[in-house]
């Protein structure tokens, strides 16, 4: 039986999604697979590793005993021993009990976890790893980097232009300038680095422009402002596997052209500002219309320039692609990269015929397949350079 | 290791008197039950010992004799020989012993006399009772039945019924003092379990019209064989004479049994009736009932075809009793699965057909057969078996076996128990080339299916062993 670590939490603005993610779509079934031992990392918000049974039990969370619990619960290790083993006292006259880890379930968002940090890691202990590689997703994470590739493969994406924080600090009534020069209102400002719709705001004149960038920039040291798409219906598509894709359904949160998501009516209300629409389904991200509903030629387009995405990008495992359809002149912009959708999106995956335990066995399997295939690979070189000191 | 652990538990009394009262204090099946060595530590996983008083005055008595007998095994090896404490290693038989000597003694010196009392008043109310009383037996599909006729029935007559599935002896009698003696019909499900049973029944409860919903190998740990099971059921016909006995005839079991007197229903039809324009699908069955003029449409949202038969029967006698056709349309169009009877639940695009309450050969292979016309992307049959099938047993399992290859669902889930190697060796031998998948922990596999449902999907769950039989 292999041992699989399920990481979450983390140093990031979305740590409790993460806890979320791990609890209720990650560690429950893959431990209904019953062909794994599955071991419960968490990291807390000051950076801290624990690894305990306990923290797999989502009550633990809600109630707000973690903080408790955390204080009276030793830190854990990882040891770098040809692979990955986690340590941490016992308890017991000073021992410690450790475990080798076969396979990483990173179940993080944002930054530290999502953003390829932990990924860089995870190649160093040579150890597989559920979801993107490394490159894949510290591309993912930032949306102007995402943007950038996108336009490389002639895929389309809306009007934007990117600040860095110091630059906008030092001479902000410049760059608004150029902004406005540059692009049309109403404008859309994020934080280049963040998911969940965290710090994004929506702008329809200067003033407000510049209040959006200065949250942006509490948030962030860069910030993509783009051009927000006329005649908007916005769409989702998870994708799995790594050489061979297997798309889900596209999926439409049900949002008015004026709304869009942020973290309370994605994560927090349960649906969209505005009450949502009746007759959608309810999902990770409230509700939404899955499939969308899209004639056949539109659908295939967004579904292919997902795919088209996720390939330019390098994804490999799993990966959410967002997309924004202008539905009158039916062009379809590719928007960002989820590279560790919440809850793997099992909810959109369960209505492709995919259960929320053939789930995790497939990206594990991914997982281990993408090792094998990166340990197959050459990485040393046989020299006499060291002979002539 | 850890199930004889187990029996060293500090909670051991209490989970001796929660098998006991699981087997409703019958010294017999709490010895059954023993003999087969339970892991002590699982058998409250389910339920919860119910603290009645009887309950409670056994787990008390259960401690006392815990520490009395720790105390003198003690003092022995204080006072004799350090080597008397072995005789601790006792303690579980000893608490067995004596619990299961006071209930047997409980039994014959207080309940045995209470409950004949009992039964003496019950039979003088049922005899004078002016109701019509319609009596549902058989092997299977007594209590589905009964309650499809108190659907249709109930919807225009002052109808009272036997409580879920209370269908022994006593609890028709205990039944009968709640009666208020202005019901227009009595519907009174007979529970079988040994030789003898129907005819205590009857002679009990008077019935006017008997229903034989089938004759299948079910309690043959009490009557051996199918013949013993047969002959106690349409011993109904003796205490009947010459009163309309229904016998279902779908089950093929019945056939040898079957007199010229009494009247067959099946999926053709009944008594006159005849069946026509039959449609099955997950929302539910549908047919035409005609005999000569009369023409009764029947919508009902039970699922399968097998369901054709109790619903033409509850037309007939509805019919008999005098309700209008447009009042048995109306009443049939509200029959709706019972819970846990072919229930359909939709879970995320899939459906799960919970027929966990099906204990019966028969009720298995028509959940199959319904299984196998549906269309769907994937089928998951799950089932740990059937119990109390006797020395019929292993050719049971590996008829059951045979059936559910024959359904080709696309992946068995079986749950890991004594009858296994009996509905693999059926699977085998009837080629089944699906998935197949082998638990051992049921409640933890119910309880989250909706981890392993997708969108397509039909699971049909059958039967749920309890925890007296794992």
């Amino acid at each position: 039986m292999k041992t699989i670590a399920v990481i979450f939490g983390g140093r990031s603005t979305e740590h409790d999604v993460s806890v979320v993610t791990a609890l209720a779509s990650i560690i429950k079934p893959l431990e209904l697979t019953r062909q794994h031992r599955v071991e419960a990392v968490y990291i807390a918000k000051d950076g801290v590793w624990y690894w305990d049974d306990k923290l797999k039990d989502i009550s633990l969370f809600s109630s707000g005993q973690i903080q408790d619990f955390l204080h009276k619960t030793q830190a854990a290790s990882v040891q770098f021993d040809g692979g990955m083993t986690l340590v941490k006292a016992s308890g017991i006259a000073g021992r410690k009990t450790a475990r080798k880890i076969d396979i990483v379930f990173p179940a993080m968002h944002g930054t530290y976890g999502e953003d390829g940090s932990l990924m860089g890691l995870l190649r160093m202990a040579n150890v597989p790893f559920v979801g993107c590689d490394q490159d894949a997703s510290v591309l993912a994470m930032d949306k102007v980097l995402a943007k950038q590739i996108a336009e490389a493969n002639k895929i389309s994406v809306s009007k934007y232009e990117y600040l860095f924080r110091d630059t906008f600090a030092r001479k902000s009534s410049e760059i608004l300038n150029e902004l406005e020069n540059s692009l049309e209102y109403p404008l859309f400002v994020k934080p280049a680095h963040l998911g969940s719709s965290i710090g994004i705001t929506r702008v329809n004149n200067r003033q407000e422009l510049q209040n959006a960038i200065e949250v942006a920039c509490h948030y962030d040291n860069k910030v993509l402002v783009e051009e927000e798409v006329p005649h908007l219906v916005e769409v989702t598509l998870p994708i799995m596997g790594n050489e061979e894709l297997k798309p889900a359904f596209l999926e439409r949160p049900l949002t008015k052209p004026e709304d869009f998501f942020d973290f309370d009516t994605k994560y927090m209300g349960g649906g969209k500002k505005g009450g949502g629409k009746k007759g959608g389904v309810k999902g990770a991200q409230g509700y939404s219309e899955l499939p969308a509903k899209l004639y056949k030629e539109l659908y295939d387009k967004a579904e292919q320039t997902g795919l088209k995405v996720y390939r330019a990008l390098g994804c490999e495992g799993i990966a959410r692609i967002d997309m924004l359809i202008d539905n009158e002149s039916e062009t379809v912009y590719f928007n960002e990269v989820n590279p560790m959708p919440g809850g793997l999106y099992a909810h959109n995956w369960r209505a492709a015929g995919i259960s929320n335990v053939e789930l995790v066995q497939t990206l594990t399997r991914l997982a281990e397949e993408r090792w094998q295939r990166v340990n197959r690979q050459n990485t040393v070189f046989s020299t006499n350079y060291l002979q002539q000191f | 290791m850890r199930k004889l652990l187990s029996y060293f538990s500090p909670k051991m009394p209490v989970y001796f008197v929660y098998m006991l009262q699981q087997v409703e204090y019958d010294p017999r099946k709490f010895l059954e039950w023993i003999a087969r060595f339970p892991n002590l530590s699982r058998v409250m996983r389910r339920q919860k010992l119910v603290m009645t008083t009887k309950a409670k005055v056994l787990v008390i008595y259960g401690y006392i004799l815990a520490i009395f007998y720790i105390a003198l095994n003690v003092q022995a090896s204080i006072a004799y020989s350090p080597a008397e404490i072995i005789y601790l290693l006792f303690l579980p038989f000893w608490i067995i012993f004596m619990l299961f000597i006071t209930v047997l003694i409980g039994w014959a010196l207080v309940e045995k006399p209470k409950r004949a009392h009992e039964v003496k008043i019950a039979e003088r109310i049922f005899a004078n009772h002016k109701a019509v009383k319609i009596a549902i037996l058989g092997s299977y599909g007594k209590t589905s039945l009964k309650e499809m006729l108190y659907t249709v029935l109930g919807s225009q007559k002052n109808v009272a019924v036997t409580p879920g599935n209370k269908n022994v002896l006593i609890s028709q009698a205990r039944w009968a003092g709640k009666l208020t003696g202005d019901e227009e019909v009595l519907l009174i499900e007979y529970g079988e379990a040994e030789p003898g049973d129907i005819k205590k029944m009857a002679e009990l409860t008077h019935p006017d019209v008997a229903v034989i919903n089938g004759l299948a190998p079910n309690h043959l740990d009490g009557y051996k064989t199918l013949e013993g099971v047969a002959q106690d059921l349409f011993s109904i016909s003796d205490q009947l004479k010459s009163r309309p006995v229904y016998v279902n005839t779908e089950s093929r079991a019945v056939k040898p049994y079957l007199k010229k007197e009494h009247i067959s229903f099946n999926r053709h039809g009944l008594d006159g009736w005849k069946i026509s324009q039959v449609e099955s699908s997950l929302d539910g069955v549908s047919f035409a009932m005609s005999k000569g003029r009369n023409l009764i449409k029947v919508e009902s949202g039970l699922l399968g075809r097998h369901q054709i038969a109790p619903l033409a029967l509850c037309v007939a006698v509805s019919h008999n009793l005098g309700l209008s056709n447009k009042q048995i349309e109306t009443a049939i169009s509200r029959t709706a699965p019972f819970e846990h009877r072919m229930q359909p639940r939709e879970l995320g695009g899939g459906w799960i057909l919970d027929d966990t309450y099906n204990g019966n050969f028969e009720g298995i292979l028509a959940g199959l057969e319904f299984l196998k016309e549906l269309k769907a992307k994937r089928k998951i049959y799950v089932t740990p078996g059937l119990v109390d099938q006797g020395v019929e047993t292993k050719r049971v399992h590996r008829e059951i076996g045979k059936a559910i290859a024959k359904a080709h669902p696309d992946k068995v889930v079986l749950m890991q128990n004594s009858v296994t190697k009996y509905i693999n060796d059926g699977l085998i031998k009837a080629g089944y080339t699906g998935d197949l998948e082998l638990r051992d922990d049921p409640l933890n596999f119910y309880s989250n299916i909706d981890q392993y449902v997708a969108a397509g999907d039909i699971w049909l769950l059958q039967n749920d062993w309890t925890d007296n039989y794992f």
